[in-house]
């Protein structure tokens, strides 16, 4: 039972940071259509931002969270002004935009390798902030990253919710999100909003990268190899809702290791299959349940951003 | 009339003479040429760097040596980076060493031969190794594959090198998957069944009968897994495994199902044996210290954790603070302290300006095993060079003692010397604490 609580624990911890990963994703998919696979590589870098301030500036976890946010965002939004507005312009299909997204997740990646072999920095480097255990629970360690990254992803939520129907920016989001050329004669500038979408969605994956390389180490894969829960996240979500998105992200974490576990324990399933969790899940919801979890809910219609 | 006579005649010889000097040019013209260049082209991270190492020997060869110098191309294939990125550097600079000394040598004796190389990272992944070691049997036409380190990484490749009958001479492999008579790998290394009996024995000389191992879910986690359990069991233990994926950013599940198992043996007569490389093996750890039954157990290693990547500036002293705590102890292939050793390790020092790390004479010896072969077949056919690998390797003494090669091609003969981390101060350090025989299957303590 312990171990199923501590599974249960350790779900929480990982699912508030792929949450972080995820919602940005879902975010330019619901408003500007663009499946962004290059959104992994602003965890990357937002990663690396935060394992450079530590390692070599001498920072506080904490005093990373801010410039990886604001340098991801950066990224996120000059990866949409180099490539993505030019296309959206020439109004392609979103599967050129697909391509042109792992054309520009490639080049992020191979640019963050060729700076740290540059640098010699390593690779698969820790940084020197660790996790620490803040206190336990019927012997269940509750770490600092938990403490850090649950509420921040509340609060990340709860304000992104907020942002989105009470302020001017959030509503012609949504209005571009519902009809964008319904929103040209509207008067919003659609560029606006994708720069905005493009540097929260950006920020919210370096924020979330921040955290994660401290939980795994520096490395420019790291976000790659989060990225297919991203996606699995984000199916649950049904590729429209962040609501939907958020518990996706703890159903993924949930299935890699309460589940796993408990398979592990009944069926003897060994662990080394745990990978194959989220390539499970994203498989089953798109044959299944494209719509994902948040149909399950609510009676919106598809293609519309859910609240 | 003289006087014309004499004009043709003058003429005459001037053409001669041009001549002669235009044959006498084409010969001699290779002898006095710039000082001998050795190439080294290195890709990494997707990165080809190119550099040229003068070499300033006098050159004191014969015209007709000279102009039938034959050159081959020794492709190294190793990890430059990943998981597995520091052995792989330390490989790959004792292999060029051995290259270095082997073309110094072959100059000095006038023999016609030279040792081109071309380096290219696995980045310790099979799909990397897949591409290395084709771009350097077909972009640079290698005669001859040195490395990798990684059991998955020769495995990926051994069915093409077989196919395309090219010869790999591996430093580190030791996968018993790959123990095969009759194929194109050879390794300087013994396989798996005896570093799994030595990392084995050195848990029951500590007085362990419970063990639960902790383990990569590939070739060569599976191998020492087996052969550990094997040997370990025919001494009247018990061993529980715990496999995961390598590549993974999160261990957490692995970790808390690993504690859960010492739990169930009971902590206190239950030891812990990592079969981890360097990035996984970093993770694991980092997560096993949160973990209270897992910080007051005896933990045990493979070579892998005795990289300087485990030890601080590189990795955060609370990682090491840990293998401190938890008497980490490792085993790693026992060097001959012999002359030839001692050697290797200056010149190393002082051709890359820094210390060798663990092991790497055996990226020294199967660079040099991989050179011997090619003088002693005369050729780099891939079906004459398989066949010349082992009665060269068993003639050869190295850096890391006699390589005497069973008939599959590995070393059949290999010792261990086991040591465990302490802390002096606010530095760490490897003791080495006794030795694995592996003739009599026993751990002797070490006396000082």
């Amino acid at each position: 039972m312990i171990e199923i609580a501590s599974s249960l624990v350790r779900a929480l911890q990982s699912g508030a940071l792929y949450a972080l990963m995820a919602i940005g994703l879902t975010l330019t998919l619901a408003i500007l259509k663009i499946p962004n696979i290059a959104h992994a590589e602003y965890v990357t870098v937002g990663g690396y931002v935060s394992f450079y301030l530590i390692n070599f500036a001498g920072f506080p976890l904490w005093q990373t969270v801010l410039p990886a946010f604001i340098f991801s965002g950066v990224v996120a939004v000059l990866s949409y002004l180099a490539v993505f507005r030019p296309l959206k312009t020439r109004k392609v299909s979103m599967f050129i935009l697909m391509v042109a997204s792992f054309a520009v997740s490639l080049i992020i990646r191979y640019s963050i390798y060729t700076i740290v072999a540059a640098a010699n920095w390593g690779f698969g480097v820790k940084p020197k902030v660790v996790t620490n255990v803040v206190f336990r629970i019927a012997g269940i360690p509750i770490t600092d990253i938990l403490l850090m990254v649950l509420p921040i992803t509340v609060v990340v939520t709860v304000t992104l919710y907020l942002f989105m129907i009470k302020t001017l920016q959030g509503k012609q989001m949504r209005a571009v999100a519902d009809d964008p050329d319904l929103a040209v004669v509207s008067g919003i500038n659609v560029d606006n909003v994708a720069v905005l979408t493009f540097f929260i969605s950006g920020g919210l994956a370096g924020l979330a990268g921040a955290f994660w390389v401290v939980f795994t180490h520096a490395h420019p894969d790291i976000g790659l190899e989060a990225l297919i829960r991203i996606i699995a996240a984000s199916a649950l979500g049904g590729f429209i809702s962040y609501p939907g998105t958020l518990i996706g992200a703890f159903i993924v974490t949930l299935a890699e290791n309460t589940v796993m576990d408990i398979l592990n324990r009944n069926f003897g399933l060994s662990l080394a299959l745990k990978p194959l969790m989220p390539m499970i899940i994203t498989i089953v919801i798109l044959v299944l349940r494209p719509a994902g979890i948040t149909g399950l809910f609510s009676r919106q219609p598809r293609g519309r951003v859910a609240r | 009339m003289t006087k014309g006579i004499s004009s043709y005649a003058v003429a005459a010889v001037a053409v001669i003479m041009l001549l002669a000097g235009l044959g006498l040019g084409a010969l001699v013209g290779p002898s006095i040429s710039p000082p001998i260049n050795q190439t080294v082209t290195v890709t990494t991270g997707g990165q080809v760097v190119t550099s040229t190492v003068t070499q300033t020997s006098i050159v004191t060869t014969t015209l007709t040596a000279q102009a039938q110098t034959k050159e081959y191309t020794i492709g190294f294939a190793y990890e430059l980076t990943g998981a597995q990125a520091s052995f792989g550097n330390d490989m790959k600079d004792a292999g060029l060493l051995a290259v270095a000394e082997a073309n110094a040598l072959l100059e000095k004796s006038g023999y016609p031969v030279r040792f081109k190389t071309v380096v290219e990272d696995t980045a310790s992944t099979p799909e990397g190794t897949v591409r290395a070691v084709q771009s350097l049997v077909e972009n640079h036409r290698a005669s001859i594959i040195v490395g990798p380190i990684s059991s998955l990484g020769v495995a990926a490749v051994k069915g093409y090198l077989d196919q395309k009958q090219v010869v790999l001479v591996s430093c580190c492999s030791t996968a018993v998957t790959l123990k095969l008579p009759n194929d194109f790998i050879f390794r300087v290394i013994a396989s798996a069944d005896v570093q799994g009996k030595a990392l084995s024995r050195s848990v029951l000389a500590e007085g362990f009968r419970k063990a639960v191992v902790i383990y990569r879910a590939e070739a060569f986690g599976e191998s020492l897994f087996r052969e550990f359990k094997k040997d370990f069991e025919s001494a009247g233990g018990t061993v529980i495994g715990v496999p995961y994926q390598p590549d993974q950013s999160d261990y957490t599940a692995e970790v808390a199902k690993l504690s859960e198992e010492v739990r169930r043996s009971g902590p206190a007569e239950t030891a812990v044996v990592a079969v981890s490389f360097q990035t996984d093996g970093l993770l694991i750890l980092g997560e096993a210290r949160l973990d209270e039954t897992l910080s007051n157990v005896r933990w045990f290693g493979i070579n892998t954790f005795r990289v300087p990547a485990f030890l601080p500036p590189q990795a955060p002293a609370e990682i090491a603070d840990f293998m401190v705590k938890v008497s980490l102890t490792s085993s790693y292939t026992a060097p001959p302290n012999n002359p030839r050793y001692f050697a290797f390790l200056e010149s190393f020092e002082k051709m890359h300006g820094r210390k060798a790390g663990p092991q790497a004479e055996l990226g020294y010896d199967a660079a040099w095993v991989a050179i011997l072969t090619i003088l002693s077949a005369g050729t780099d056919a891939g079906q004459v060079l398989r066949d010349t690998v082992i009665p060269t390797a068993r003639k050869y003494m190295g850096a890391s003692g006699h390589i005497w090669m069973d008939e599959a091609g590995d070393r059949a003969i290999q010792d261990y010397t086991i040591s465990r981390i302490i802390k002096e101060g606010d530095s760490y350090k490897w003791i080495d604490i006794a030795f694995y025989d592996a003739s009599g299957n026993t751990v002797n303590p070490l006396t000082r």
